[in-house]
């Protein structure tokens, strides 16, 4: 079943962004509207940039734009999802230290000696809001991805979003359909930028409520070895895994 | 009007309203028939991804 859907892809981030709509009237809006939340997301967490608001917080209490704001409870939540292993911090004085950060509003207290660095998660936060924000804004079904990381909102289209998955060309691949509102990531041990041969996973893929979630959970997973099965399982989150001898593991509904 | 004479007259209006299967929505402001399972709206929830066709919207690989 196919419906009418509009799509647009230009590179940012050092990945690719692609933007389904479900009207195609609405594609320019919301093309330059995601455009514009990324560069403001740019300008939020990105630690290379002098003047972004991640270098301007100080230890104790400080106030922070709301974009801000969701982005760092964003990443305390990914870092509550996988116990620690996506560290908002890039340094603490101890290894839970992010525990003691607080977001209350606008209000974000750091505890002494924490630096916060969301690169982990920026990404895939950004994909939930700027699908949520343009779905609400423009009235109609908005699929965002930037790289791996998939977020949809708004209007589902007829038979659902359409997602391949696969890691590399070769790589075993399947299909999914999702709804508006879910989300798909799928992270990597075998891609150039972070090759890592004596992993037992070549690819992760997650399906949950958000892509915050997704990215989270795939991450964590991909570098926990055998005992990812389990950890997925006890998230109850679709999963599909796929191993160095390319064999395909299905977890949690993810259909086989 | 004591409470007693006003629980006496409101249960016959709640027992139509039971019948009427609504009685959660009126009791829980609305939350209590969502969250009852045994209400008739009550549905399982939708799955999160089942297998998809046609031509893809979007590419998830490693990154």
């Amino acid at each position: 079943m196919t419906s009418a859907r509009s799509a647009t892809e230009w590179s940012t981030w050092g990945v690719h962004a692609r933007i389904v709509v479900t009207d195609p009237d609405a594609l320019s809006s919301a093309s330059n509207l995601i455009r514009g939340y990324l560069a403001a997301a740019d300008a939020a967490v990105n630690r290379d940039r002098a003047d972004a608001e991640i270098r301007s917080l100080d230890e104790g209490p400080n106030t922070v734009t709301p974009m801000f704001a969701r982005f760092l409870t964003d990443a305390l939540a990914a870092a509550r999802t996988t116990e620690g292993a996506l560290d908002p911090t890039a340094s603490a004085p101890a290894p839970q230290s992010w525990r003691s950060i607080t977001v209350d509003g606008t209000e974000v207290t750091l505890p002494a000696g924490v630096e916060l660095d969301l690169t982990a998660t920026a990404r895939a936060s950004s994909a939930d809001h700027c699908a949520s924000t343009t779905a609400e804004l423009l009235g109609c079904g908005v699929l965002v991805a930037l790289g791996g990381d998939i977020a949809t909102a708004g209007t589902t289209p007829p038979g659902g979003w359409q997602v391949q998955v696969q890691d590399l060309p070769g790589d075993p691949t399947c299909q999914v359909s999702i709804p508006s509102g879910a989300a798909v990531a799928t992270a990597s041990t075998v891609k150039p930028l972070h090759p890592d041969s004596i992993s037992l996973w070549r690819t992760v893929s997650v399906v949950a409520g958000s892509c915050t979630t997704a990215h989270a959970s795939s991450t964590a997973a991909v570098g926990m070895g055998g005992g990812a099965i389990d950890w997925l399982t006890n998230l109850e989150l679709p999963a599909r895994l796929v191993d160095q001898e390319f064999r395909v593991t299905t977890l949690g509904g993810w259909p086989s | 009007m004591s409470e007693d004479r006003r629980i006496s007259r409101l249960l016959p209006v709640r027992r139509v309203l039971a019948a009427a299967g609504i009685a959660g929505l009126v009791a829980g402001g609305g939350m209590a028939a969502a969250a009852d399972p045994a209400t008739p709206d009550s549905t399982v929830a939708a799955p999160l991804v089942s297998a998809g066709f046609g031509t893809p919207d979007a590419v998830s690989s490693g990154s």
